[in-house]
């Protein structure tokens, strides 16, 4: 009976995390754009209508995305080495400047970059707001965080003293760097750049203020939408996004593990 | 953490020492100094993208409004006044709070006993449950959010199946309110306070529940006495992140709160693009980021605390 009761509640408590996710993919396959029970029939009518427009959005975060992660994991990982292997003045300022970001509410990060992108076009006539690279520039700055902390932490179980033995058996310093130090930390970068990927993906608030009107990314494009109209059309593409994001997660848990990229490094 | 010898102390250390070999230390002091400069583009980036920005909208907060978009160009506190001073905007802070505290509330009760049951599961089924409790985190916030919006109305999935069951016997008020957005962030971040609790229960010894269950404490003192002393870093820890990451969030009440219900973040957003008042907005985010940060901080602070016990 006690049994019974914990599995009930465990169960409970997954179809509670589930919930929305299996809804929409179910939905999506619906004549209805609601849920309706008995279910009304299979149909993939409504991918096959699906606007093309909603496909654009996702090829921009997509973009977008894979542009501010790559950043991302560049600065951030060069910011990490340095923080913990430099000995130079200043480096725990320096942690904190490249970790501030995610501390600070997105929403905010997005006013102030607006605020100071209409500055610069009025100085210069450079279009920040409303620019594809204006976006990704912000959002770099959203990832830098997770990957310097990812790194930070991986760098953390990696042994050094295996450099010290591949310098004394007579290997360059870039060949060490290369083969040795980075190796150690690859788990960390892997992570981190992940994380900053899906950060750039996830973002609504900072888009809301920078993204160009004529392709917005597809949270901005899904949030405008259901502002006018709850139609099947963002149902089915966001089904697509699930289906294609457990693809995605079933090749991740089987190269790095999916505890490794949310365990060590919660934010 | 670190094991390099970074600190000026450990480097003269070294220097000093005859036992050490020229070649090491020379390579060291390569890698060392060259870090120093191939920062340089990630601290620009910062500065302009990110410092400046960020000054510049404290300064802009200064400020009261010229006309929409518009700036004057005295310095005033009244930006600040005006939200200290209003209830209506009191109002919103002191709602964003409640909001993060009903959130932990939620995540802790969820959390917990879901936590503990799961470490009892055989290591195979603990894998998928563990994939399954971080699989929504890569679902973003947006879809999830899209998936509520549906399920909570009042001729919605979850009033429809408790009116079924006859638990109730009107709809409840699910949508465009508090109660929408509670369940959406809690649904969004209850993986956080899982992981945050399970790296602290992992390192419990079962036996100890087994002896205290052996001379007769029930599951409750069993909590109270054993489990939640010893998991005490890991939930602060882990109800600070949930709190800062909800006081934070903007994309689940614009979107659960219909409009209806706002708190500082959707504020913020409002007074920027919708009322075009640039000071009083850039006023109400430096508060927001006041508060954001200064429970940043004592998470982090917290969860160094955990490491370290």
């Amino acid at each position: 009976m006690k049994k019974l009761l914990v599995n009930l509640f465990v169960a409970a408590v997954f179809i509670f995390l589930l919930l929305p996710i299996v809804y929409i993919v179910l939905v999506s396959f619906m004549a209805t754009p609601v849920f309706a029970y008995p279910p009304s029939g299979f149909t993939l009518h409504w991918y096959q209508s699906l606007s093309p427009e909603f496909f654009d959005s996702l090829k921009v975060s997509v973009l977008v995305a894979l542009g501010a992660a790559v950043l991302s994991a560049i600065l951030g990982t060069l910011t990490a080495l340095a923080v913990v292997r430099g000995s130079f003045p200043g480096r725990g300022v320096l942690m904190q400047l490249s970790t501030a970001p995610v501390a600070v509410p997105a929403v905010v990060i997005g006013v102030a970059l607006y605020q100071a992108g209409l500055v610069v076009w009025g100085l210069t006539g450079v279009e920040v707001v409303g620019s594809l690279w204006g976006l990704v520039l912000a959002h770099t700055i959203l990832g830098i965080p997770f990957v310097v902390r990812a790194v930070v932490a991986s760098h953390g179980i990696f042994d050094v003293s295996q450099e010290e033995a591949a310098l004394n058996l007579g290997a360059s310093v870039a060949v060490t760097f290369r083969r040795v130090s980075l190796r150690g930390i690859l788990s960390g970068i892997a992570a981190g750049t992940v994380l900053a990927f899906l950060v750039s993906f996830d973002d609504l608030p900072v888009a809301l203020f920078i993204a160009p009107s004529d392709a917005p990314t597809f949270p901005l494009k899904i949030f405008t939408t259901i502002e006018f109209s709850f139609t099947h059309d963002v149902m089915v593409v966001s089904s697509i996004v699930i289906m294609l994001s457990f693809v995605l997660m079933g090749i991740l848990e089987w190269l790095v593990g999916l505890d490794k990229i949310f365990g060590s490094e919660v934010r | 953490m670190n094991v390099t010898p970074t600190s000026t102390w450990d480097k003269k250390q070294l220097r000093s020492s005859r036992m050490q070999p020229k070649k090491k230390l020379k390579s060291n002091d390569v890698l060392d100094i060259r870090w120093g400069f191939l920062v340089i583009p990630a601290v620009l980036m910062l500065v302009i993208v990110f410092l400046a920005p960020m000054l510049g909208m404290l300064m802009n907060s200064f400020y009261l409004p010229a006309g929409p978009g518009q700036l004057s160009d005295t310095l005033t506190l009244q930006n600040y006044g005006k939200f200290l001073l209003d209830p209506f905007y009191l109002q919103i802070l002191g709602r964003t709070f409640l909001l993060g505290f009903e959130v932990v509330v939620c995540c802790a009760v969820l959390a917990y006993p879901l936590t503990w049951v799961l470490l009892k599961y055989s290591p195979r089924v603990r894998g998928i449950l563990t994939f399954l409790v971080i699989s929504p985190l890569l679902i973003s916030v947006v879809i999830r959010n899209l998936g509520w919006m549906p399920l909570l109305g009042d001729t919605g999935m979850v009033n429809s199946v408790l009116m079924g069951l006859h638990l109730i016997d009107q709809p409840l008020q699910l949508s465009s309110n508090m109660v929408a957005i509670v369940i959406g962030l809690t649904n969004a971040e209850l993986p956080f306070m899982i992981l945050s609790l399970s790296a602290v229960m992992r390192k419990i010894d079962p036996a100890l529940e087994e002896a205290a269950e052996n001379l007769g404490a029930n599951a409750w003192t069993i909590f109270w006495r054993i489990i939640f002393p010893m998991t005490k870093t890991g939930f602060l820890a882990g109800a600070l992140l949930v709190f800062t990451m909800t006081i934070s969030s903007f994309t689940t009440p614009a979107m659960l709160g219909g409009h209806k219900v706002m708190v500082m973040a959707t504020l913020v957003e409002q007074q920027i693009s919708a009322v075009l008042n640039y000071g009083f907005g850039a006023a109400s985010a430096v508060i927001l980021v006041v508060v954001a940060v200064t429970f940043s901080i004592w998470s982090f602070r917290a969860e160094r605390q955990g490491e370290k016990k």
